[in-house]
């Protein structure tokens, strides 16, 4: 009977040395589904909840790089109207004459062909103001005029739970305007044509305007996508914590609990040398 | 005393009886440490008063016997203990090798492939005309048939190994019961002759009972010629007097796993505890369970993923088609089988449909909405979305590991304390038996001496009369 105690407590208490040893060598307390139903559940839930966070800030990043990208260009393409409009002021001032005209609209050309070379701007094979025709340069020149090719299609990406960005904007609203204006503007040029060209350069504001517009709806987007990131980073965090309270042992408990143990059973094993040992017969000559 | 030759008879006897009294407390001695041995006490039987009057001296001892110590009630309760503790033992084994195919702490594993699926098809929402993204999305969805199709076949491969240990469990059971039926037989023998090896035989017996219950839920009661009878749970006889009545473990239509026979009749489903029980539990009920929630999550993914492709437009603008390949019942109304078939039937990445339908090759939005199919509710006839099922799946087989570990604990401690109290009737005391050759050697040297004293009288007579 001493025996069979002895082997039944020692059995348990080595569990508990093993158990403690896992933990420790492991540094987690839940090292098979039975240690914790309900916490094995929730880390499946709680790794789900974290992979989608990653792919949140996956679509922050490559989905992200798209609208800097347009944001930039648009940026650009403002500054390049802006430069083909003091040129376009220039040459409707009476002091020129036809040919320095001329050479104004040869400079007013080669930015058209530069505005025309940020509407085409492609990226990783994505011409980003196509709309969803990105494989193809979404505006062509024919003479002076530019044709959109695209189309209207806007992509949205999703960058939280339930919170979608707008990533791009289809080019022919941000750029028609100014390539219609620009179009008119060097008719008027090249024919002297000051009224023509004084009527031109109102439209300008016009064209400036959708720029900005498109500018400020891409900007919104990557404010959106900072603020979602900052909320992620701090709902990544306290998923962590939630995990590691549910699995990560607590090393110095785990210690504890193991020179516990390994006591208990030291001293198991002295008392049963003591008590297993004697009989009567051990006191009969 | 009638004469003096009487006496010296008498004193024969009592030399013989302190002598068998002896070897008795040998035979304990030497098995103090033998399991299943009961320890035996020695009767003694005072003779009748021989002649009459006043003075009607002693009769001796006539008879000596020796009695074994059970108490048959706690026999009775320490297998009636084991059984469960058989069922539990195989339980925990199967749901082990579970722990191992659900167990996703390394990052790895079926949860890990459907986040990784629907992941990828957000990331090809942010660049759709993009091969390789597209390429990664099938690669995904490789990858999650695949784990669905390990998890499945991991699981049923728990399940027919589960089978096979029945196989081997019923013949264990039945070299136990024609066993016990031989023990009944010999013991009915020697308890009709009055011999001490009935002792030896309950000894071995009881050591049957308990092995036999660890295997299968059993009871039994003793008939008057000593003999057990055995019967199941549901009242099938396996052992009655001197025979026993086989199990098999047969093929029978309706089911693919071994069911249990008795006489003809099917009694798989009276089985309850025992090792038996827990291996049938486990096959039956327990597997079959998991395997379902996975054909319901794989069925239900293919109808989801099948029915939104076809909304959109691949890169040429073309509607989307299959993308994983249909599933077809194999019964009416069920999702057996999902689960192990899936696969995907896409293997052109421009055949995904990522565009919206009338949209360009640069349209994400069905992209979008296929991933949003992780976080629809879909399965469980829409209570649950796919990684909550799976979470339920988890917590299910977690807590029915965890129960069998809890009850196999709580039984161990039971069996110690029955096993205990049984050893402390039953087992040999090596100071009591100390004790006892003490008494019977002086008791022995007693006789000797009055045996001496007898014999002085006798020569005292033999001298006079000469």
């Amino acid at each position: 009977m001493i025996y069979r105690n002895l082997l039944h407590g020692a059995g348990s208490l080595r569990e508990n040395i093993e158990a403690a040893n896992r933990q420790i060598s492991s540094g987690k307390k839940l090292n098979s589904l039975a240690d914790s139903p309900s916490g094995s559940a929730e880390l499946v839930d709680l790794r789900a909840e974290l992979a989608g966070i990653d792919q949140y800030r996956e679509n922050a990043g490559s989905g992200g790089f798209f609208i800097s990208l347009a944001e930039s260009v648009l940026s650009s393409a403002y500054n390049t109207v802006t430069a083909i409009y003091t040129r376009g002021s220039a040459g409707a001032s009476s002091l020129y004459n036809a040919d320095t005209r001329a050479e104004l609209a040869k400079e007013v050309r080669s930015l058209r062909d530069e505005l025309l070379s940020l509407a085409n701007t492609e990226a990783q094979g994505r011409h980003v103001f196509a709309g969803s025709q990105v494989t193809t340069a979404p505006f062509t020149l024919s003479g002076d005029t530019v044709t959109y090719q695209g189309d209207l299609v806007q992509n949205g990406i999703d960058v939280a739970d339930g919170l979608q960005v707008q990533q791009n904007v289809a080019g022919s609203t941000v750029f028609s305007k100014a390539f219609s204006t620009v179009e008119q503007l060097l008719t008027a040029l090249e024919s002297g044509n000051q009224a023509a060209s004084q009527a031109a350069l109102s439209q300008f504001s016009e064209a400036l305007g959708d720029i900005s517009k498109a500018r400020a709806e891409l900007g919104v987007s990557l404010a959106t996508i900072q603020n979602a990131g900052t909320e992620q980073d701090a709902r990544e965090l306290a998923i962590q914590e939630r995990q590691g309270k549910i699995q990560d042992a607590d090393l110095a408990e785990a210690i504890t609990r193991l020179k516990a143990n390994e006591t208990t059973l030291e001293a198991t094993f002295t008392a049963s040398t003591v008590a297993g040992q004697r009989t009567l017969f051990d006191y009969l000559a | 005393m009638s004469s003096l030759f009487a006496g010296l008879h008498i004193g024969e006897r009592a030399l013989q009886a302190q002598q068998f009294a002896l070897e008795t407390t040998q035979r304990n001695i030497t098995n103090a440490n033998t399991p299943y041995y009961s320890r035996q006490r020695v009767n003694f039987i005072p003779g009748d008063p021989i002649g009459f009057g006043a003075v009607a001296p002693g009769g001796g001892v006539i008879s000596v016997s020796a009695d074994a110590f059970r108490n048959r009630f706690i026999d009775y309760r320490v297998t009636q203990e084991l059984q469960p503790q058989g069922e539990n033992d195989a339980v925990i084994a199967a749901l082990d090798q579970v722990d191992a195919l659900l167990n996703e702490s390394d990052g790895k594993g079926l949860q890990a492939a459907l986040s990784e699926f629907f992941a990828s098809f957000s990331s090809l929402s942010n660049a759709p005309e993009d091969q390789s993204l597209r390429r990664q999305v099938l690669v995904s969805a490789r990858d999650l048939a695949h784990e669905f199709v390990r998890v499945y076949e991991g699981l049923q491969s728990i399940q027919t190994s589960n089978d096979r240990a029945v196989a081997d469990t019923v013949s264990e059971i039945n070299s136990t019961t024609s066993a016990i039926a031989e023990l009944n037989s010999r013991i009915a023998q020697a308890h009709g002759l009055g011999s001490n090896e009935e002792f030896a035989l309950r000894d071995q017996r009881q050591a049957m009972l308990d092995k036999l219950a660890g295997l299968v839920d059993v009871s039994y009661w003793e008939t008057e010629s000593g003999a057990v009878t055995l019967a199941t749970a549901g009242g099938a006889i396996l052992v009655a007097e001197d025979n026993s009545y086989q199990m098999a473990a047969v093929t029978q239509p309706g089911t693919p796993y071994l069911q249990i026979v008795v006489g003809g009749e099917n009694i798989t489903s009276d089985i309850g505890s025992g090792k038996l029980g827990g291996l049938i539990k486990v096959r039956d009920s327990m597997l079959p369970d998991y395997l379902a929630r996975l054909d319901d999550m794989a069925a239900s993914l293919i109808e989801s993923v099948n029915t939104q492709h076809a909304l959109g437009a691949d890169l040429a603008g073309q509607q989307g088609g299959s993308f994983f390949t249909p599933f077809t019942p194999l019964i009416p109304g069920s999702d057996s089988g999902a689960a192990r078939s899936i696969s995907v039937a896409i293997t052109d990445p421009a055949k995904i449909a990522a565009a919206g339908l009338t949209e360009g090759p640069g349209s994400n939005a069905n992209a979008r909405l296929l991933a949003g199919i992780g976080d629809s509710k879909i399965v469980g006839s829409g209570t649950a979305t796919l990684e909550q099922y799976y979470s339920d799946l988890v917590f299910i087989a977690g807590s029915q590991a965890s129960t069998a570990k809890a009850a196999s604990e709580t039984q161990g401690n039971i069996l110690l304390q029955l096993q205990n109290q049984r050893d402390s009737i039953s087992g040999v005391n090596l100071d009591e038996e100390a004790v006892n050759i003490i008494k019977y050697q002086k008791a022995y040297q007693a006789s000797a001496r009055y045996i001496t004293v007898l014999n002085d009288l006798t020569e005292e007579v033999l001298g006079i009369l000469g």
